[in-house]
Parts: C-alpha cells; structure tokens; sequence
C-alpha cells in the first residue's frame, strides 16, 4: 500500500507502447524473456548487470523489472536497496533459481510484487506483467514526489524524522523532545504514512535525497 | 496454562487506497487489546487477503477471535489451524507484511477453498505459518 505513494518521474507509460526491464547476466534468458514479452507487445529493455541498469536509471521511463537474484558482483537483492534508495518504486519481480523463504521475504519487504522460480510457465509472467503495469499506472495517478510527501508532514513529525535520521532511538528521541515514548510512537507512525514509507530506512532516504 | 495457536485467512474488504488507514487502524488497536489479553502473534495484509496468527490463552483467543469473525473489514474467514502450543513462537504481536506482493498472496489464496484435500492444506497452512514467522523475524532483525 505505501506503494501508492511512491516516488516517480512523471510521464505514465502510454497503452501502446508497454517498456519494461530485464536484469540478468544470462543471455539466453534475457533473450528468451524478450522474446516472450513482446508477444504481449511489451517492449523490454536488457541489462546484463545491476550496475548498468543503475547507470541508465536516470533517463527510464517507470516500468516493471525482472530482475534476476543471483548475479555477480551486485545482485538482485542489493540492486533492489539501491532503487530504493534512489526512489525508484517500480514493481519488481524478483527471478530465482531456487525460491528460499528467508530470500522471498527480504524481497517482499523491500517491496518486490512477486518472486518466481525459473523456469515458470508464460501465463504467469503474462497475467503478471498485466497487473504490473496497473500498479505503475496507479502509482503514478496517486504518487507525488519526496518534496511534496515531506511538505505534508507536521513540525512534529519532521523533529522526528530528523532525529531517526541522525540514528536516534524512540527513548533518545523522547527525551529530547521531552515527549512520552508512546507520543512519539504514534508521531512516527503518522509520518511514516504520511510518506508512503514502509521501512525507517525508506523515510530516511525520501528526507536525505532532499538535501543533496 | 495450556496455550493455543490459531492460523486464519480472509479475503479483505478494504479498497486501495484507503486501506493504508483502514490497516493502521487495526493495528492500533490490534496492538494494544492483543498485548492487555497476552495475545502474541503476526499478521499479514495483501491489498487483497488477510492472514493471521494468534497465540494465547484458549479464553483470550476466543475473545479477540469473536471480535474479529465479527468484522466487517474483511469476510470469508477459514481458520487454517487451531492447536495446543508448548511454546509461543512470537515474542509479540506485529503487522508482519503489508503490500502488493502477490506472492504472498499466492501462499494465502489456496487456503480460502474448502475444496484442497486436508493433507495439501496442512502443507499449505504450515508454508504459511513459516512465512508468517520469518516476516515477523525479518522485522525484528530490521527494527533491531
Ligand atoms: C484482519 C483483522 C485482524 C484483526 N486482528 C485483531 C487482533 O489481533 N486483535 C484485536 O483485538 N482486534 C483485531 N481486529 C479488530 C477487531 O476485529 C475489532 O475491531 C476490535 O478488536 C474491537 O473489538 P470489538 O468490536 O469486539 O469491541 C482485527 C480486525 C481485522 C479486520
């Protein structure tokens, strides 16, 4: 749900023209995923590595990613962090060879929409893709950008993100606010909706990427 | 004191983008009514299902579970499990994935039918349940 809020460059994908990403250092499938897609007239962009993908992230238009978890050098996982960090929120499908629980919840918690096992049958990654890019065209309806989430926080709630962001606890942030520590529980619960995050570090991200 | 697990599922009744409150709010009180009935456990939101587990006393799961199948937020209730318990296996009560994902959707969606034949659904139940405890463990190990 807080995906809702996310943060994006602006034009949503027209109908006609359906751009998605591929993060994979294998050939054949980044070959073949192509392949697939474009029978759904998706038209979908190879990367052989997560650090090109970040490298061209700037200039994408939103769209979803398949992104492959094992990679060398930065994996799926890691590039995951990064596009957080950045405040991309595209829906991410995550491609593994074999599914580990601990592995799919890491990804579900950093928002990835779905975690498939290769191979997986077409259908799948057909219906899939379809709703993917009903998200984008949602995000994009209802996402504003960081500057415009942080500009609807109260005085309160910026003290606090301020404080999280220098690493304070909500005992150190209650006391120096000279607040209850269940006051500033409940504030940085309403921040934290206010901002579309779902993870302390997301908020952190969206107010530090205004600074710089 | 004997102490009792439940697992339930549910299919939510809440309407993006909306639901983000309507979820606070349960959590809210969920929180606090579930801690004063030393009720542990964790639950998960899809935007589109419910799952939940509850541990506790047989009396304050009754309770919180009247409550709940009471709810109008969310309908067509299967509980998926419901035994004895030697230990608790979560520490607290937490909202321990809330988001799109439909893969965790996925882990939830087959156990809403009576129709899948006991042995498959005690599976499915128990893939639930670990997903269920390693999303509450991931968020402690987060917040930690
Ligand atoms: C999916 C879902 C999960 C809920 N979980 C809990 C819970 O764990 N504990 C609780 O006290 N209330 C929970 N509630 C809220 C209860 O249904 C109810 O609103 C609240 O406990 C107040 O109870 P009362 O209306 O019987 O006074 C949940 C509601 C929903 C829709």
């Amino acid at each position: 749900m807080s995906r809702s809020q996310a943060a994006f460059s602006p034009a949503p994908p027209a109908a006609a023209d359906r751009l998605a990403y591929i993060v994979d250092d294998d050939r054949d499938m980044r070959m073949s995923l192509r392949m697939l897609l474009q029978e759904d007239a998706i038209d979908a962009r190879p990367f052989l590595a997560a650090a090109d993908f970040l490298d061209a992230l700037p200039e994408l238009r939103p769209g979803p990613v398949l992104l492959d978890v094992r990679m060398p050098e930065m994996d799926g996982i890691a590039l995951l962090e990064a596009m957080i960090e950045r405040g991309v929120r595209w829906p991410v499908i995550m491609m593994t060879g074999h599914a580990e629980v601990p592995l799919a919840v890491r990804a579900m918690k950093l928002g990835a929409i779905d975690f498939l096992e290769k191979p997986f049958p077409y259908e799948e990654l057909s219906a899939l893709m379809d709703r993917a890019f009903d998200l984008i065209e949602a995000q994009v309806r209802h996402g504003g950008d960081a500057r415009e989430r942080i500009e609807r926080l109260t005085a309160r709630e910026r003290q606090i993100l301020d404080a999280v962001a220098r690493g304070l606890s909500n005992k150190e942030i209650a006391s120096e606010l000279d607040l209850s520590h269940r006051t500033i529980e409940m504030h940085r619960a309403r921040m934290m909706r206010r901002l579309g995050a779902r993870r302390i570090s997301e908020a952190i991200a969206l107010a530090s990427g205004l600074d710089r | 004191m004997g102490i009792r697990c439940l697992l339930y599922v549910s299919e939510s009744c809440l309407a993006w983008p909306d639901d983000a409150h309507e979820v606070d709010d349960i959590v809210t009180n969920a929180r606090a009514r579930n801690e004063q009935l030393g009720v542990t456990g964790a639950l998960i939101y899809t935007r589109t299902h419910f799952a939940q587990v509850l541990e506790g006393e047989t009396a304050a799961i009754d309770a919180v579970m009247t409550s709940i199948r009471a709810d109008a937020r969310h309908r067509n209730l299967c509980v998926v499990a419901d035994e004895a318990l030697a230990t608790r296996h979560f520490p607290d009560w937490t909202m321990a994935y809330s988001g799109p994902s439909f893969y965790v959707d996925r882990q939830i969606r087959p156990l809403l039918t009576d129709a899948t034949d006991p042995a498959r659904r005690r599976r499915a139940g128990a893939v639930l349940l670990a997903f269920i405890r390693e999303f509450a463990a991931d968020s402690k190990r987060e917040s930690g």
